[in-house]
Order: structure tokens, then sequence, then C-alpha cells
């Protein structure tokens, strides 16, 4: 369980996060959406324990939230993951060396599902291939919390697919507590349970997918339309 | 390839109709194993959650059997099959009536056009 | 031979022990992690090293070239002396070159390591690069020195003109001396990004960074001045034989521990080793605990 208790993180006079209040429950799978600048990311760092809160707290289990929580958390950042001189496979062997929880063997199945090329150098690598690289490095570790952010960027909508795919794949539903941050939704709407719509620092409204299908007969885009108030999605 | 859902309706349910359209349309056989929850999320690009709940809800309404240890199966009872395409046939035929009557055509005209289509060999 | 049978047993023995710790999980993955960011900080700075080396070679080619051209071959001498202070400043660098691979993001302290393994790491590998470096002037050093004094063999001939004594000393010296700098470098690099937290303070942050590193010199040099403190430092000293013109040649250039007559100060090496560990200290907590994402 993560608990953000009224989680404010102030940059200068900037509210980055604005008495955040939500408790992510275990084995769910979590969409938040937002336009940008909402706090999509600071909060996922706030949860990976890389960022402090001016005010509140981030509780997982129950014990704040430090950085020693990477060994249970891993973490698919926008930035600074891949070493731009490494090969793929250096790559792989770095995350192997570093988590004890890394499956070799996961590597190597999603290796080939995201046909990805050992050999290469992150920096001969298209956007679509070092997202790709990325989300192997995440799923390839069995750990009890995944933080998603921006999966899909400069993803072209060919691969898209192929990553909800290995998604579906190698996420251990109803065990990890998957947050996914996104601008894609509909490509994984499919796969998320709740949806969080943050803006400004705070969460303005949540849903149940399927409920809001069920009771309103909207998918989360057409929920997220009439629930957005400001700022446009891109 | 993972297809594109509805808005309108939960997707447990459309992946629900789904497989009974393919049983009807005899694509799935009578006593044919489903895929396993895993692999119908992955097949279907969805949350295994939902294909539980796909499954669940297809077992209340008797069309697959769970078998404890072996997965999922379609029925074999004849009376459920038969069933199953009656009542496609009833949903079918209900919204063509209800979209003659929007475009404003009484009952008997559309008893009409429906025995001229046929007999000119039309919607063929 | 029953020497020899004893010896076997005990390396066997030995050997057993270790192959049983590094097998043992705990161990295993503590090693496997350091490893990992061993080779990682090697990947990430090996390109500079290689290049640096090259540059380091052509420089002594083209010196030497150039002065055995206009017959002042003892030319080199300044010019390797140059080389070896300028170390002090390639151990720092190497570290900074360390330190900006992981600056977009700082994604690095997402891991299970902690900071004291995270620096370290990156401390040794610069370590690494500054004595390979060093390791080749000496190499240029010992060259220049047989091209200008004939002796009949370097290596082995120790009581030869060739300071070996000395030369480790300074060798000693500097990678102490660069690694001063890199640790006041690592620690006032955790602070400045600490600072990043007080958006108040960030305007700041450079007159901060300046006034705790001059502030604490000055408070230093206050105290080594206070006469029972310069008793106190001058109490423990061991005697160093060094040749009248070996002290000449190298003992004002680094050794400031040393008095010219070749006396070692131990106290100022142990408190100064000390010192050292505080910052290192220092700078990880602030990694751990401070810097942010």
């Amino acid at each position: 369980m993560i608990t953000l208790d009224n989680v404010t993180k102030q940059y200068g006079r900037k509210k980055s996060l604005d008495g955040l209040t939500y408790t992510f429950e275990c084995g769910k799978v979590y969409g938040i959406l937002g336009p940008n600048g909402s706090g999509k990311s600071t909060m996922m760092k706030a949860i990976a324990g890389l960022v402090y809160p001016t005010e509140g707290k981030v509780l997982i289990e129950g014990k704040p939230v430090s950085r020693n929580i990477a060994r249970n958390l891993a973490f698919l950042s926008t930035e600074g993951m891949l070493y731009k001189s490494f090969r793929v496979e250096q790559m792989i062997q770095f995350f192997k060396s570093q988590y004890a929880d890394f499956s070799k063997d996961k590597a190597e199945e999603l290796l080939a599902f995201m046909e990805l090329d050992r050999r290469q150098r992150v920096s001969e690598l298209s956007k679509g291939q070092q997202g790709r690289l990325k989300l192997l490095l995440v799923l390839a570790r069995k750990t009890d919390i995944l933080l998603l952010d921006e999966p899909f960027v400069g993803l072209d909508p060919m691969v898209r697919d192929t990553i909800v795919k290995s998604l579906v794949s190698f996420i251990d539903f109803g065990k990890q507590t998957v947050i996914i941050t996104t601008h894609e939704i509909t490509e994984i709407e499919p796969i998320l349970e709740e949806a969080l719509l943050l803006e400004q620092g705070k969460i303005t409204a949540s849903c149940n997918v399927e409920q809001v299908r069920e009771e309103q007969g909207l998918s989360v885009l057409e929920w997220l339309k009439t629930n957005v108030h400001r700022g446009a999605l891109a | 390839m993972s297809t594109e859902f509805q808005t309108s309706k939960p997707i447990y349910s459309q992946i629900a109709d789904r497989i009974v359209q393919q049983f009807v349309r005899g694509e799935l056989l009578p006593g044919e194993k489903l895929p396993s929850v895993r692999e119908m999320a992955i097949q279907s690009g969805v949350n295994p959650n939902t294909i539980q709940r796909t499954y669940g809800e297809l077992e209340r309404l008797g069309v697959v059997e769970t078998k404890r240890g072996q997965g999922t199966f379609m029925t074999e009872k004849n009376e459920m099959i038969q069933k199953m395409r009656t009542d496609i046939q009833q949903e079918i035929i209900q919204a063509f009536i209800q979209n003659m009557r929007q475009i404003g055509l009484s009952d008997e005209e559309i008893h009409h056009s429906v025995h001229e289509c046929l007999k000119g060999g039309g919607a063929s | 031979m029953w020497l020899l049978g004893f010896f076997t047993i005990y390396w066997l023995t030995c050997i057993r022990v270790l192959v049983y710790y590094t097998n043992s999980t705990l161990i295993h993955e503590v090693i496997n992690l350091f490893l990992g960011l061993l080779k990682k900080d090697f990947l990430l700075v090996k390109t500079y090293l290689w290049i640096w080396l090259a540059a380091l070679l052509l420089l002594y080619m083209a010196g030497g070239l150039l002065a055995s051209y206009y017959s002042v071959f003892y030319y080199m001498f300044p010019l390797l002396l140059t080389l070896y202070v300028g170390h002090t400043v390639i151990f720092p660098v190497a570290s900074a070159i360390l330190l900006k691979a992981e600056e977009k993001g700082q994604y690095w302290r997402h891991g299970t390591a902690g900071a004291v393994k995270l620096l370290g790491s990156k401390l040794m590998m610069a370590a690494l690069f500054t004595i390979t470096s060093l390791f080749l002037t000496n190499l240029f050093m010992v060259i220049s020195w047989v091209i200008m004094e004939p002796v009949s063999n370097p290596f082995i001939d120790l009581s030869g003109s060739i300071p070996w004594l000395e030369g480790t000393i300074f060798n000693i010296a500097i990678v102490f001396g660069g690694l001063y700098f890199t640790l006041w470098g690592l620690f006032l690099w955790g602070l400045f990004h600490s600072l990043a937290q007080y958006p108040a303070l960030k305007k700041f942050a450079w007159v901060i960074i300046f006034a705790v590193y001059f502030g604490t010199q000055a408070i230093l040099t206050r105290l080594s001045e206070w006469q029972p403190v310069k008793n106190f430092l001058q109490s423990w000293s061991i005697q160093m034989e060094l040749t009248e013109m070996s002290a000449s040649h190298f003992g004002n250039v680094a050794l400031d521990f040393t008095d010219k007559g070749g006396e070692l100060l131990l106290w100022p090496i142990l408190l100064s080793i000390a010192g050292l560990c505080i910052l290192f200290w220092a700078a990880s907590w602030l990694l751990d605990r401070k810097v942010e994402v």
C-alpha cells in the first residue's frame, strides 16, 4: 500500500504537488493522467523516495519512503536511465549487478520480445528502441511496486501495441502495484483498473475504468474530457 | 493483435460477447478449451483481471465450464448452444427492427421489405 | 618438501574459505553490486582515459624530440615535473567526468547501492585513472633519467642514481593531493545539489560553496598556527633518509608534510586522512538523504 498523506512539494513559489492525498492499493494497476506540468513526474519521484515532500508524508507499507525503497520498487524514469556509451548488453548486465531480483531469463525473453540487438550502443538506438530498453530493464525485475513514468513518450504507434502486450505479459497482476503516468490513454486503457486525473498538483478526479464504462458508458478518454478543468491534453 | 474496444460497454463483457459470437459462428467448438486467463489477456492486450471477470460471467451464464486444474472449456450442452443461437438471432433482429422503426417504417413495411430483399437474393 | 605441502594445504584452505564466502548469497550480492558499479564507472570514463594517455604519450614524444633537436634534453625535467603536479588536477577532473555522467536526472540515486558505494566506486575509478596516468609519467621519467645519466639497469640497480624511494613518496603525495581536491569537490558537489531543495538559498549556492570551503581553510590554518596545536602536530615524526639531491628536487614540490631534512610528520598525515574520511562520509550522507532527482 502506498499512502500519500497531504503531500506538498514546492519549488520556489510554484507548488508541483499541492496537498496530494491518495492511497494506492496493493496489486492494482493505476493510470495517472493529466496535462504537462501537473506534477505527475514529481509524484512518481516522491513515491520512489527521490524527491522529498516540503510538507506531508509518503508511506509505503506504513513506513516513510527513502531511496532505499529501490530494493522493492522498479522505476522507469523519463531521463537519466540509460548511459549513451553503453551497449544494450552492458546496460542489462549493469542492472543485473545492481538488483538481486533482476532475472536474466526474463531479460532474454524481453530482448526477443522488444526486438532489440544486444550489440547495439544506446546512442545508436532510436527513441522507440530506447523506450523499449528502459521497459525491459524494469520489467525484468520482480518487485512489489512498478512505476512507469511516461513509458510511451516518443514511441511510434506501431510499437505501442508491442509495449502494451509486453506489459500484459510481464506485469505480475494482482501482486504488483503498478502506477503508469501517460498521455496515450487509449492504448493502455484495457490494462488499467483505476484512473486518476492530476491537475496542478492535486487529484481532481478518479474512477474505476470498468465502472465508468458500465455506469456512464464512457471510455476513460471521454471520462477525462468531461472532468478536465484546465490545460489541454497533448 | 489486440482489438479496439467500444467505449460504451465494459471491456469484460465485450470480450464475453466476442467469445459467444465466435462460438455461434463455429470458430469455437463445443467442449473446446479456451486459452488460459494469462494467454487470453496477452492475446487481447487487456488486464488479466478483466479476463477473469469475463470467464466468471460466461460461467455464470453457462456458456463455459471451468474444470479444476484443467482450464476453461466451452459448454457441450445442446440446449445451451441452441439458446445462444436464438439469443444472438433475437439480438440482431431486435436491433434491426428498432432501426427500421426509427426511420419511420411500419411493421408491415418492414416485413415486406425483408421479404422482397430475400426473394431478390439481396444481402447475400 | 614438508614446507611445500604445508603451504599447499594452507592456500587451499584459504581459497576454500574465500569461495565459501563469495558463494554465500549476501556477500556475493554485495561484491556483485560493487563490481557492477566499478564496471559501469570504468565504461563511463574509459574513452577519456585512452584519449588522455595517448595525449600524454604524444606530449612526451613531441617534447622529447624538440628538446633533443635543440640539445636541451634536460628541459624535459621541468616539463615532467609540471606533468606530475598536474596529476593532482587529473584526479578531481576524472571524478567530475564520472559525476557529470550521472547528472542528467540523477537517476543513479535510484538503486540498491548506498551512497558510500556509489561514490566509492567513482573515487576508485578516478584513482585508477590518476594512477595509470602517473605510471606512464613515471615511465617517461625513468626513460628521461636513463637518457640523461645512463645506468646499467634502472630496474635492478636500486642503489643507482634513480631515487626510487623518493619517487614513490612523491607519487603517493601526488595521489594524496589529488584525493584531497577530489573529496572536497565531492563534498561541495553534494552540498551544491542539496541546496536545490531550498529555492531561497539556491541563488546564493555558489556563495555558500565558496564560504564553506574558504571558511574551513581559514579555521584550519588559524588552528594549526596555534602553539599547542603546532606542538602536538610536530610531536610524532619519523626520519626519512632522503638524499641531498632528491630532497631539493622533490621535497619542495608537494611534500609539504616533510621538513627540509626529510622529517616526516605523522600527526598531520593521520589527521588529514581522518579529515578526508569525514569529507567522504559527509558527501555520502548528503547524496543519500539530501540530493534530489
